[in-house]
This record gives C-alpha cells, sequence and structure tokens, in this order.
C-alpha cells in the first residue's frame, strides 16, 4: 500500500504519545549538523583522559557482546585482540599489565602474539582484573572473556573441520542409530 | 571531526506507557540508552547521540537526561553519555 505525504504526516499527527519528531528541510539540516559539530568540538579538546579511558573499555565490552552474539563468528581469532584493546586502553605499556596480573612480560606476549594459550590461571587474572576496571562504569558480565576465547576456539574448528573430513573423515567408524517404527 | 553520531529521528512509547498510570516507566530513556551503546560500540570515544525534540520537550530532556543543547538539537557524548549508559544498562 502507498502513503501520501499529506496521509503520513496525518497519521503522525494522530499519534499523540509520539515523544519526539520533526521534519527538517535539508538546509535546516545542514544547519543543524553544522551547530552540532561546532559544539561537540569544543567539548571534544576539553575531554579528560579518564573519559577517553572509559569510551574505550565500554567500546570494547559492548563489541566482546556483539562478536558472542553473531552466530557467523570470525575467521580471525578475536581473543588476543580484545586483550590488546583492554590493556592499551588501561596501561601505557603491556609489561605493567603484566606486573598488575602477577605474569611475567614475556608469557603475556606469548599469549598476545598467539605462540602459546592462555591457560584458564590467566583466564582467572584477566576476569578479576576486569571487574575490577569496571566496577565503577557498567555492568561486566564475567563470563565475556572464556566465551570469547571459546568462540574463537569454535569459528577455528568450523574453518578447519571440512579440510580435516577430507583427509581424515574415512578413517573414523561411527555407529548408527535409526528410530525403529 | 567526522559526524561519529546516531541521530534518533523518531522516539515514542505506546499509550499505556506514558502518562501518570503508565505500565512500564521509563521506556524513553532505555530507547536513547539503546541507541547512546549503539553509539559507543561503533565510534569509542567519539561516540555521540542527538535528536531535535519538541519545543516543549526540551527542557525534560536536559534535566532528565543532561542532554545539551546545539542549535534545535539536543545532544550527549562524554562523560554524560557514559553515564547514562551506566544508569540504564544492566546487561
Amino acid at each position: 500500500m502507498t502513503m501520501g505525504k499529506s496521509n503520513t504526516n496525518k497519521d503522525l499527527e494522530e499519534f499523540k504519545y509520539l515523544i519526539d519528531s520533526r521534519n527538517l528541510t535539508s538546509r535546516e539540516q545542514q544547519e543543524e549538523r553544522d551547530a552540532l559539530l561546532k559544539a561537540r568540538e569544543i567539548r571534544f579538546k576539553a575531554k579528560t583522559e579518564n573519559e577517553v579511558k572509559t569510551a574505550k573499555l565500554m567500546q570494547l565490552k559492548y563489541q566482546m557482546e556483539e562478536y558472542l552474539g553473531t552466530s557467523k563468528g570470525s575467521p580471525q581469532p578475536n581473543f588476543q585482540n580484545f586483550l590488546k584493546t583492554y590493556i592499551d586502553a588501561l596501561y601505557d605499556k603491556r609489561k605493567n599489565f603484566a606486573s598488575d596480573i602477577n605474569i611475567t612480560p614475556l608469557a603475556l606476549s606469548h599469549i598476545l602474539n598467539r605462540h602459546r594459550e592462555p591457560q584458564e590461571a590467566f583466564l582467572f587474572k584477566l576476569i578479576h582484573h576486569s571487574q575490577k576496571t569496571f566496577s565503577e562504569l557498567c555492568e561486566f558480565n564475567w563470563e565475556l572473556w572464556p566465551k570469547v576465547y571459546f568462540q574463537d576456539k569454535v569459528c577455528m574448528m568450523k574453518e578447519t573441520s571440512k579440510r580435516w573430513e577430507k583427509s581424515e573423515g574415512k578413517r573414523i567408524k561411527g555407529r548408527k542409530v535409526k528410530i525403529l517404527d | 571531526m567526522s559526524e561519529s553520531r546516531i541521530q534518533i529521528r523518531l522516539l515514542a512509547v505506546s499509550r499505556e506507557n506514558s502518562g501518570r498510570n503508565k505500565k512500564f516507566d521509563d521506556i524513553a530513556g532505555n530507547l536513547i540508552t539503546f541507541a547512546g551503546i549503539q553509539s559507543v560500540k561503533k565510534f569509542g570515544e567519539l561516540a555521540c547521540i542527538s535528536l531535535v525534540p519538541k519545543t516543549e520537550l526540551i527542557e525534560h530532556y536536559m534535566h532528565k537526561y543532561s542532554m545539551l543543547r546545539a542549535g534545535k538539537s539536543l545532544f550527549l557524548d562524554g562523560r554524560e553519555l557514559h553515564q547514562l549508559i551506566s544508569k540504564y544498562d544492566h546487561g
């Protein structure tokens, strides 16, 4: 069904509980954009280091949640990338993070560069550290880190499973079970 | 500076959730927060949300959500945006 402009406006007018709506001309829109940019620029220049840090941490949290919410996954491992973002948002030097969670800088470097798998103890330390970091900012579900780690694993397995099936699948004997009438 | 902003074009609540006898409280606050979260997720430290309110609602938005004025628009960014998200996002 097509609807004329006047009908649309009438419908909007009739919708009494509309909180906010205004149609602006393109010139007015441009003026609004300019006014907003000007006001934001002033605020941006006055932004504190803490605000930047907060924004980065919140962005990380929501990106991790989004990653877990997508069923497609990603062929790129994300755990290490998220971890780098987390550390870099908080520390000037990564070795200071390593010191704070009581591991050696070398061990951290190996995890970040995917030369070593993060062990359970590392995940516990990271979770504990994150909970302290986010405690005054916003809700942070402790399961995010391990879930991201295992989502990476699942995605990687999806990538390799077809290849593996071709080369090794024939050697696996299964036992079929049927539903009997 | 690029826009890095999400503009709320339309914000509405159903009849039973508006007025004094509303069924659920603060739906508008939750919807504004949702837009704020999307903006933070996408733009990080540059995140911003804005809307062009009806004249009679300007004071309400400024008071309740700490929105700031620029032309006919109201906007939220930086600390005030983070505070709103922190207040409404419990998930």
